[in-house]
């Protein structure tokens, strides 16, 4: 079954890296710029994870999980939270937030790729 | 080109824009408008270059992002003030960015000692060292194209090793989910059926921990699991499994021959105490589980004996953390307790999102201009045809035709709209201009910008770039007084350069002014004539001299100054201005300041031109090129060799190029006499006079390429097509005044300012 993977990321540059490496590794990608397009997107979209950066405009990434969380239908999508950030304090408080998992940038397609697989429910 | 390469390219692309954002965001700090939200976006974009840069391993723009960010982080959690020192050093770093990405894009070999001092300085202001930062780890943890650490949400896990366990058949874990692990997005299923693919499975669910029916929350699960793996992959491919529930969960993992020192259901040791409570493991199985620092069992495991009781407890959980029960107590469900400050309540407000745009390749869009070209001259075509055919009787056709050429008019100008830009990035350019100026020569400026919004061509944006520069340099340079002098003046100590852009009746008026000294209409009107470029009895107007600022070789600083005069002066500006179809000019008023007015045509695929008569072919000279026409006595030509003549206007001898010999066409009987000359200058400041038949007209025509499409002709720019469809040829000044009878600048004598600019 091919996983539908939701990226949001506001670079565009990360955009395109991400919609390539996923793509390849036979993900069907939707892309978003920013948290809030993010959760729009989930109204069109039903993704199997979701990618989120952390340092976003309009809605940053504890945005993205805060309200995956509270969605009725996506409350229990695996987020993966994928940034340069790796300060322990963050990553505490995106877990407490309810993230899946943690992805440091720069990144790996194959491990990202084995990490969306590992946590795809 | 690779992925990889193009989306580098998209890289350098997004640089650009977050460049741009982050310079007029620190100058909306520095002008002290402080729009919340403005240091978000700031920090964001050197957040972003950071992010793309580490994936192309470009380590000296990582290293300066990453300092730049880390004091920006500061200002973001207000634990450093800002303050007017702070953001001239935020300024710098922004300009040494833009230098550094430059210098990453053209693939330029970067010199460390460019920016170790502005480093330093950064450093020192943050708080954060950032030698240690964990970050600054990652960033160079670039094995293959793109680097990658996976990470497990917490960074104090003890860190397992799997020495000596990995030949074992099989494994035996017990994994005993935490209530609340489902709220982050794992699945149980999921993790089986990953562990499943690493081999044979054999699964026990344990159902003991089950409570009351009425205290059970559907969200939370209460199961635990005893999996026997068999297995020949490796303790760590098995972890990686559980990678990202190592948190969420009580996990061991033993290699299989080491459970039958265990005991019989090792999930005891999570079960038997209530969980909240935290849990020591039965003494039975570890009567040796000591100080917390002795955890790191797997690392000793095997070199013990069996009976070592120290089985791969891969975490203790009550040591570890605070006993989950407890923990998702204080993780509310309620997400507001959550939320972050920089959440969606604040956010929203404070950006304006910019309207949608797309990328087109440049080739494209002139494909399309040129198209669009033909179309207009079709159109025309058209309607000569249907006026000749006497068709234009018929009431239906002349309104088709009506809105099929207002159709076609409206086409090109949307067609044109394409190409052009906004000229805020260039004015922004221009802002570290004047910042680099007023330091280089302790001036106190405030650079003012209007209708930056204004839309060029591209091309001519482009252009515009080192002329622009040229001339905010010399009006911070020049223009301006020193403070003391201005406030002897009664002036401000702060000067202010006014850069405006604005469109005027079909053409883009660009504007620098300053509010200086003026200019010293005697002093230059001295230098002048110091430097032979009139005659001491000249009788100028205002406007005259102020205008021999153009001329070439004239400079009015005594001594070179670092800045502005590297031995260029106005007249470059002028002649690169004049290349692309524009027209300086200059107003000022002592003591107040003077005023450079750029006149640019809205695109480069359109021309004004001169159209006119040789040998009955249409010749189209570039208007912008030509300095005065008149019509020539006999007595003024003066051949100087049997093919080689010259013309005397005013007392200057210009070389005279008859038009029809020059590009070889069949002779007509015009006299000399009776033909028109056209006095031309080139970009270089050559003049030369051309002798043609007669002046038809004057028009804006639509360029096509020759070489494109035919090949190079010399002498000849480009090519038109007229209305009705003949093709005019557009004359080459450039070249044209190189021919062999013309004479370089030098040698055409002394011009009078009359001769010069008529």
């Amino acid at each position: 079954m091919t996983l539908n993977v939701l990226a949001i990321d506001d670079s565009r540059t990360m955009r395109t890296m991400l919609e390539l490496a996923l793509k390849d590794c036979g993900f069907n990608v939707c892309l978003a710029e920013d948290g809030q397009q993010g959760l729009e997107t989930l109204k069109t979209f039903t993704p199997d994870v979701i990618v989120t950066d952390l340092n976003m405009p309009v809605l940053d990434g504890f945005g993205v999980i805060d309200g995956v969380r509270q969605h009725e239908r996506f409350s229990t999508t695996p987020v993966l939270v994928l940034t340069t950030e790796s300060a322990p304090e963050l990553k505490k408080r995106a877990r407490n937030a309810g993230a899946t998992g943690w992805i440091v940038k720069p990144f790996d397609k194959t491990k990202l790729a084995d990490a969306i697989r590992r946590v795809a429910a | 080109m690779s992925s990889l390469e193009s989306i580098k390219v998209t890289f350098f692309q997004e640089c650009e824009d977050l460049l741009s954002e982050l310079e007029s965001g620190l100058i909306t700090l520095k002008n002290g408008e402080d729009e919340p939200g403005t240091i978000d976006a700031i920090f964001r974009a050197v957040h972003s270059i950071k992010g793309g840069a580490g994936a192309f391993d470009l380590t000296e723009l990582v290293n300066f992002s990453h300092t730049f960010e880390n004091v920006l982080d500061d200002m973001r959690s207000d634990t450093l003030e800002s303050s007017e020192n702070l953001l001239n050093t935020l300024l710098e770093s922004s300009d040494m960015l833009h230098d550094l990405v430059y210098a990453a894009r053209d693939d330029i070999t970067w010199d460390s000692q460019k920016s170790a001092d502005l480093l330093i300085r950064l450093k020192t202001i943050s708080s954060k060292d950032s030698v240690s930062d964990s970050d600054k780890d990652d960033s160079h943890d670039l094995e293959e194209d793109f680097g990658f650490q996976p990470m497990a949400l917490a960074l104090d896990l003890p860190q397992l090793s799997n020495a000596g366990t990995s030949d074992t058949p099989g494994f035996s874990i017990s994994f005993k989910p935490h209530s609340d692990m489902f709220k982050n997005g794992h699945s149980v299923t999921r993790i089986l059926t990953h562990l499943k693919e690493l081999g044979d499975l054999e699964t026990t669910c344990v159902l003991t921990d089950l409570p009351p029916f009425t205290d059970m929350h559907a969200e939370d699960t209460y199961l635990a699991w005893e999996i026997k793996l068999t297995s020949s992959a490796s303790e760590d491919e098995v972890k990686e499994v559980f990678e990202f529930v190592i948190d969420d969960c009580d996990l061991i993992i033993r290699p299989s021959e080491q459970s039958n020192a265990a005991t019989a259901n090792p999930l005891d040791a999570f079960l038997s105490p209530p969980i909240g409570e935290g849990m020591p493991l039965p003494s039975l199985e570890l009567p040796t589980l000591g100080p917390p620092t002795m955890e790191l069992p797997s690392n000793g495991a095997p070199t013990m004996p069996m009976e070592s009781e120290s089985p791969s407890v891969e975490k203790k959980p009550s040591e570890q953390k605070p006993p989950p029960l407890t923990q998702s107590a204080e993780k509310t469900p309620s997400p507001s307790k959550i939320k972050s400050g920089k959440t969606p309540a604040k956010a929203p407000a404070v950006k304006k999102a910019p309207p949608a745009t797309i990328r087109i390749n440049l080739e494209r869009v002139d494909r399309l201009i040129n198209q669009v070209g033909e179309l207009v001259i079709n159109q025309a075509m058209l309607t000569q045809c249907v006026t000749d055919a006497g068709l234009l009787r018929e009431p239906s056709v002349v309104s088709a035709l009506d809105e099929f050429k207002q159709l076609t008019r409206d086409i090109q100008d949307s067609v044109m709209a394409i190409r052009a830009q906004p000229v805020q990035p260039l004015f922004q350019r221009m802002s570290r201009i004047v910042r680099e100026a007023s330091q280089a020569t302790e001036k106190k400026v405030k650079l003012v910008m209007e209708g930056e919004f204004t839309e060029v061509d591209k091309t001519i944006v482009e252009k515009l770039a080192d002329p622009l520069t040229h001339m905010i340099r010399n009006a911070v340079d020049h223009g301006l007084e020193t403070p003391q002098n201005r406030i002897d003046n009664g002036k401000p100590p702060e000067g202010t350069v006014c850069l405006s852009a604005a469109h005027r009746s079909g053409k883009i008026v660009i504007e620098v002014s300053d509010d200086g000294a003026g200019i010293n209409r005697e002093k230059v009107k001295s230098i002048a004539i110091k430097k032979g470029l009139i005659t001491e009895n000249a009788d100028l107007t205002k406007s005259e001299i102020d205008n021999l600022l153009f001329m070439p070789g004239f400079s009015t600083v005594d001594q070179v100054s670092t800045l502005s005069g590297r031995g260029v002066g106005m007249d470059v500006v002028k002649r690169a201005i004049a290349a692309f179809g524009g027209r300086i000019s200059i107003t000022s008023e002592p003591g107040k300041g003077s005023t450079f007015t750029i006149n640019l045509p809205l695109t480069l695929a359109v021309l004004d031109g001169m159209l006119v008569e040789v040998a009955n072919q249409i010749l189209v000279i570039p208007l912008t090129s030509i300095i005065e026409t008149l019509q020539p006595k006999p007595t003024d030509i003066h051949h100087v060799s049997p093919t080689e003549q010259v013309i005397n206007v005013r007392g200057v001898f210009l070389p005279l190029l008859d038009m029809c010999e020059t590009l070889r066409f069949t002779k007509t009987s015009t006299a000399k006499e009776n033909g028109i000359v056209l006095c031309v200058e080139s970009e270089d400041g050559i003049q030369s006079a051309l002798l043609v038949d007669a002046i038809q007209d004057q028009r804006q025509v639509v360029i096509k390429s020759l070489e494109d499409n035919y090949g190079h002709v010399p002498f000849v720019a480009a090519a038109t097509i007229l209305g009705d469809g003949r093709i005019a040829l557009i004359a080459d000044i450039d070249e044209l005044v190189k021919a062999p009878s013309a004479v370089p600048p030098s040698l055409s004598s002394t011009p009078t300012p009359e001769a010069a600019y008529a």
